[in-house]
């Protein structure tokens, strides 16, 4: 059952990615072009129809997973990274070092995010690195205070003392067993942060990020909302598209981490 | 203690530097929220007048140590784009924002721990997998799109709930009926809010309660034969209470940010949106105060989270005594 | 699904059904007329030295009288003086005030209150007014109801930009008030006065029933704040809203029209939709330069994709064509003559991705800067990046924050001290487009009087004429600018996309005297103003 779930994660994954890498083959047309007369109706020419310039939805839409998927697992990974080698850190050597990353967790929890992001959007240059780096920079904290503490749990798990007291350097234990342990936690939260990511560009769109002159899905749904899309008929090509490609992104990440949770602690597996 | 104490007063001070810096640093000048939209047509002595009136044209060092003069002798001051007293701008927007939020964070704590703990038992069955499954799909919706959907299908064609607003502006409503009307106008925002927020508290309450589970002492009592249901309550929920509690408190710090899209939807009068209004226009001590009353508020949650730590986990007891 | 939790979900859902059964929609129980109008911004209290926006203006022109206003036409018709006023030379101004206007605190508009009005903004650091005052030689009040102005110059334009846009005040208020700005009580002499405020919520607006004009048909006015388009447009569906003070996009008027009871308003407006040149920053420094661009952008397709039949294409004389004094110009898409300029400029060699390469082998590739949240400009630089790269120049488009944006194109509002951009989109206020001074504020490169020459545009034929022009007429004043027209034709420092209609709509059912025309929004005082007056 796990495995089967996982598997299904996995395809969905796998899907998306080789959309990603044959889009240019796959669409229909050039997303940026303008190919027909704005705001048309799904038809053979056009699968979902076009947009409010003209461009071939179906086409962005294929176009817009490149983009997505890159900012998506970019700033969750930068993300992720960051807050559990700091969390770890901090948790796992406590005292001086604890102090002072805990007081840069707490300082990077209390800088407002807006301004915080209109200043990094003015002093660089749009793309999917500025993007992503400005999402995982003002994302890290929590997990890096989730793991911090979890670190410290498992720190003082019995089996932890006992290959301690036999003498086990702290880099050995850190990355076979606090990883191990906390993995799945890992896990859950970057599938959070992918679609927190995707999601963030189209309402960063508003703040001036800059990304909603790049197909993605987000700006797609930018445009669709600016657009009225909503309150036509044209919400059900313009938007649940993407809509529902984030939405199956989202579920094929959280089906990956349970089967891989499942892995990971075998104690899971058994009937409970 | 006092340890703590410190590294939340450096924190503070940190803060108090940063929220002067950050408007400032942030290209454009209030100069148009002041002047209004014809800024352009002002001479260049005319807009130097509006830079001395306003202190503006001072180094930015004495603009400094205006503000923290201003700052602890609580004399706010007005707010350039609104003209009145930041205090009563703030006062009349806190109590929807903690409302709101707070009724948030409550809710979508609670749903999502007790979704997250019924997966985690049923781990295994195909419930606890459809639930994890779902809460993921919902919960990446997008919130806007939630938002109008809920607005249109409740609020345009059913009718059954209000549009816009925190209450009936023009209804009058007194005691027990406004107290109605508040709830009215709260369901359709707070109901978009937990729909899309609550799958934190369900990842991490599942993850505490799989943790547990899987734990000696619980397999022990099962074959000891104590009942599943005092398993439940006394092993697995207070172990899951930690890190959905740490959440919670992490939460709460965000609390007074409000919610920029929910509050723009509903038309709800929360700090959110006085925050972002405040950083377009460049309203400095509008940003300055109503940022530092926010980052306050996640001090003091921090603060709070770390001192009720020790006493709910007793295993954070321990370290923190060892250290 | 264990039973107790669906004893739970039932009493959850009934609790929510509980709640939509009680309480009615927002009451209807005032007496008399009232309407609930969408206000798009907060705008403070709606004071004349206060306004945020042109929303604000919009409201506030509502709650403060002025001497001349404009009709549904545009025209500029005397409002608070008598048919009978004299202009000499441009220069000297005599009106008579219509007898019987009060302020709304009962105080009679008087000679000596507008004479007030036209000097106490000078006082105050923050009011872009100062520039009416400024223009001011001597105001002398003949009696009571009769007033002289004389100007430091002819100016004729002044009639509009002057008389109608300074809002009289009520001394009483200001008196002695060194900020103007922390007055809270609006109190003016237009035909509603504004009842309560509440910050980030709501205005309430109520008709002085003894107004000169007559009495407004509605007696209340609501406006809660609103800023999402969506909602409102939600709200305006389901007959909670009567209007907005916003706009609807033209995506949107088919749907709107299939309803009973809706009606859309489209009016012409003033404002351009315009795509700036950095005309000092090479290669914009180049007229060729800039006139191959003009050929490589379709402009009038841009146009129609952007707001299908809603709007009038821009022309290279910038001035809105359907304006008396328009010359009759017009854009040509000709890619080809655009590829035969870029050429003779000596950019022949491309590069592998085709951009042409400059003088420096540098591929020719420029930044445009638009402004985030606004979707329609964001477009705009999409069109324009695909149409350049056919010619083999390529955009990259920045989408900064309004003020971000601002810092670069326009440095401290002042255009002496320069710009930072290649491209950028910029749109001005509907009522900068329909003066005669317009063409000239954004062209000349003397700064005093090219005041929003943002394209640092430097052109000495232009200047000339300006300068050795005397304009004491209109009649003097269009032919220099049919004149003007022609020399920004030519040397195209800037790209007119569009003037776009203002697309509103409003419940016909609620209320049926809304009225909308030329630079006009649905929220004007024509549309309460009594049948008879009208």
């Amino acid at each position: 059952m796990s495995r089967r779930i996982g598997q299904v994660g996995w395809a969905i994954l796998i899907i998306m990615a080789a959309v990603a890498l044959l889009a240019p083959v796959l669409a229909p047309y050039d997303p940026y072009a303008t190919v027909g007369e704005p705001y048309l109706a799904p038809s053979g020419a056009h699968l979902l129809g076009t947009n409010d310039i003209g461009q071939d939805i179906f086409s962005e839409l294929l176009y817009g997973t490149r983009t997505s998927l890159a900012v998506g697992f970019l700033s969750a990974a930068i993300s992720i990274v960051l807050g559990a080698v700091i969390g770890m850190a901090a948790g796992w050597f406590g005292g001086f070092i604890d102090r002072v990353l805990m007081k840069l967790t707490a300082f990077f929890m209390t800088i407002p995010f807006l301004p915080a992001v209109i200043i990094l959007s003015a002093f660089t240059r749009p793309g999917i690195w500025t993007t992503s780096w400005i999402l995982g920079l003002t994302s890290w904290s929590a997990t890096a205070r989730i793991v911090r503490s979890e670190t410290m749990a498992v720190k003082n798990k019995d089996y932890v003392l006992t290959i301690r007291a036999m003498g086990a350097g702290s880099g050995y234990l850190l990355a076979r067993h606090v990883v191990k342990e906390i993995l799945p936690l890992l896990l859950y939260r970057a599938a959070a942060r992918v679609k927190s990511g995707i999601l963030a560009e189209s309402s960063l769109s508003f703040l001036g990020l800059g990304s909603a002159v790049q197909k993605s899905w987000g700006a797609m749904i930018y445009y669709a909302q600016a657009k009225n899309a909503l309150l036509t008929d044209a919400w059900l090509w313009w938007i649940l598209p993407p809509g529902l490609c984030i939405a199956l992104l989202s579920c094929a990440l959280v089906m990956i981490s349970y089967s891989a949770e499942g892995k990971l602690d075998r104690r899971l597996e058994v009937r409970t | 203690m006092k340890q703590k104490l410190t590294h939340y007063l450096i924190l503070l001070a940190m803060v108090i530097v940063v929220n002067f810096f950050l408007p400032r640093w942030m290209p454009g000048s209030p100069v148009r929220t002041i002047a209004g939209e014809d800024v352009g047509s002002l001479t260049a002595e005319e807009r130097m007048g509006i830079l001395e009136a306003y202190d503006l044209d001072k180094p930015l060092y004495q603009q400094f140590l205006l503000y923290l003069r201003d700052l602890f002798t609580l004399n706010w001051g007005n707010s350039y784009s609104k003209r009145q007293p930041i205090f009563s701008l703030i006062g009349s927007r806190i109590g929807w924002t903690v409302l709101l939020a707070g009724g948030n964070l409550l809710i979508s704590s609670v749903v999502g721990s007790l979704l997250g703990v019924y997966a985690a038992f049923r781990r295994r069955s195909k419930g606890g997998a459809a639930a994890l499954v779902a809460s993921a799909a919902v919960t990446s919706l997008p919130p806007f799109w939630v938002a109008m959907i809920l607005l249109s299908v409740f609020g345009v064609r059913l009718g059954w709930f209000p549009l816009y607003g925190a209450y009936s502006m023009w209804g009058g409503y007194t005691g027990l009926a406004a107290v109605l009307d508040v709830l009215r106008h709260l369901v359709l925002p707070l109901a978009t809010m937990v729909l899309t927020s609550f799958m934190m508290f369900f990842t991490t309450a599942r993850y505490g309660a799989l943790q547990v589970l899987g734990e000696d002492y619980i397999r022990m009592a099962r074959m000891r034969g104590i009942p599943e249901k005092r398993i439940t309550r006394s092993y697995v929920l207070r172990n899951t209470f930690i890190p959905v509690f740490t959440m919670v408190m992490m939460d709460a710090g965000y609390l007074l940010s409000g919610s920029v899209l929910i509050e723009t939807v509903f038309s709800y009068p929360g700090l959110g949106t006085l925050m972002q209004e405040a950083v377009e226009a460049r309203d400095y001590p509008l940003i300055q105060y109503t940022f530092l009353v926010s980052s306050v508020l996640t001090i003091a949650a921090l603060l709070a989270a770390d001192l009720l730590h020790g006493r709910v986990d007793p295993r954070m007891k321990e370290v923190a005594e060892l250290e | 699904m264990s039973m107790k939790k669906k004893i739970c979900a039932l009493l959850l859902a009934a609790a929510c059904l509980g709640l939509a059964a009680c309480g009615g929609s927002n009451g209807e129980d005032v007496g008399g007329t009232a309407l609930t109008i969408a206000i798009t911004n907060d705008e403070n209290t709606l004071a004349p030295f206060t306004y945020v926006s042109s929303t604000g203006l919009t409201v506030n022109r509502l709650i403060y009288d002025t001497l001349f206003t404009t009709d549904l036409e545009n025209n500029l018709v005397p409002w608070m003086v008598e048919e009978d006023y004299t202009v000499e030379n441009s220069q000297v101004f005599t009106f008579r005030l219509v007898e019987g206007q009060t302020f709304h605190n009962g105080e009679p508009v008087d000679a000596e209150a507008v004479r007030f009005s036209f000097t106490y903004p000078a006082t105050q650091v923050n009011s872009t007014q100062r520039r009416i005052c400024n223009a001011i030689e001597s105001i002398e009040v003949l009696d009571e109801q009769t007033i002289r102005f004389t100007l430091k110059e002819p100016d004729v334009n002044f009639l509009r930009d002057g008389f109608a846009s300074m809002r009289i005040i009520c001394p009483s208020v200001y008196e002695g008030v060194e900020d103007g700005s922390t007055v809270t009580d609006s109190i003016g002499s237009g035909m509603y006065r504004l009842a309560e405020y509440r910050t980030g919520e709501y205005y309430v607006l109520e008709a002085v029933e003894d107004y000169f004009k007559g009495t407004p048909r509605v007696d209340t006015i609501r406006m809660p704040i609103m800023t999402d388009s969506t909602a409102i447009q939600q709200a305006i569906l389901a007959g909670e809203l009567a209007a907005s003070t916003g706009t609807i996009g033209m995506e949107m008027v088919d749907t709107f029209q299939a309803q009973e009871g809706m009606e859309v308003f489209a009016n012409a407006d003033y404002a351009p939709l315009i795509v700036n040149f950095n005309c000092g920053r090479h290669p914009f420094d180049q007229v060729d330069f800039r006139r191959a661009i003009a050929c490589a952008v379709d402009v009038e397709g841009i146009c129609r994709t952007l707001f299908g039949d809603y709007a009038l294409p821009g022309t290279p004389g910038l001035i809105r064509s359907d304006l008396p004094y328009a010359a009759d110009l017009s854009y040509t898409y000709d890619p080809e003559a655009a590829v035969a300029l870029l050429e003779g400029l000596g950019y022949t060699e491309v590069n592998s991705d085709g951009i042409r390469l400059d003088e420096n082998g540098e591929p020719l590739s420029f930044e445009m800067i638009t402004y985030a949240g606004n979707a329609t400009r964001s477009r705009l630089c999409e069109l324009v990046r695909e149409q350049l790269r056919q010619v083999g120049i390529e955009i990259e488009i920045l989408s900064l924050d309004m003020d971000t944006a601002d810092a670069y194109i326009w440095p401290d509002f002042e255009v002496s001290n320069g710009r930072d951009y290649d491209l950028s989109t910029w749109g001005w206020g509907s009522a900068a487009g329909n003066s005669y001074t317009y063409l000239i504020s954004l062209c000349d490169s003397d700064y005093d009087v090219g005041t929003y020459n943002v394209c640092g545009y430097q052109s000495q034929r232009f200047d000339q004429l300006v300068a050795d022009t005397q304009v004491t007429s209109t009649e003097e004043m269009e032919a220099l600018l049919l004149e003007l027209q022609q020399v920004v034709a030519e040397e195209v420092p800037l790209l007119t996309i569009a003037y776009a209609d203002t697309l509103q709509v409003c419940n016909t059912n609620l209320y049926d005297g809304w009225k909308a025309g030329k630079g006009t929004n649905v929220v004007n005082v024509y549309s309460f103003l009594g049948e008879e007056t009208a």
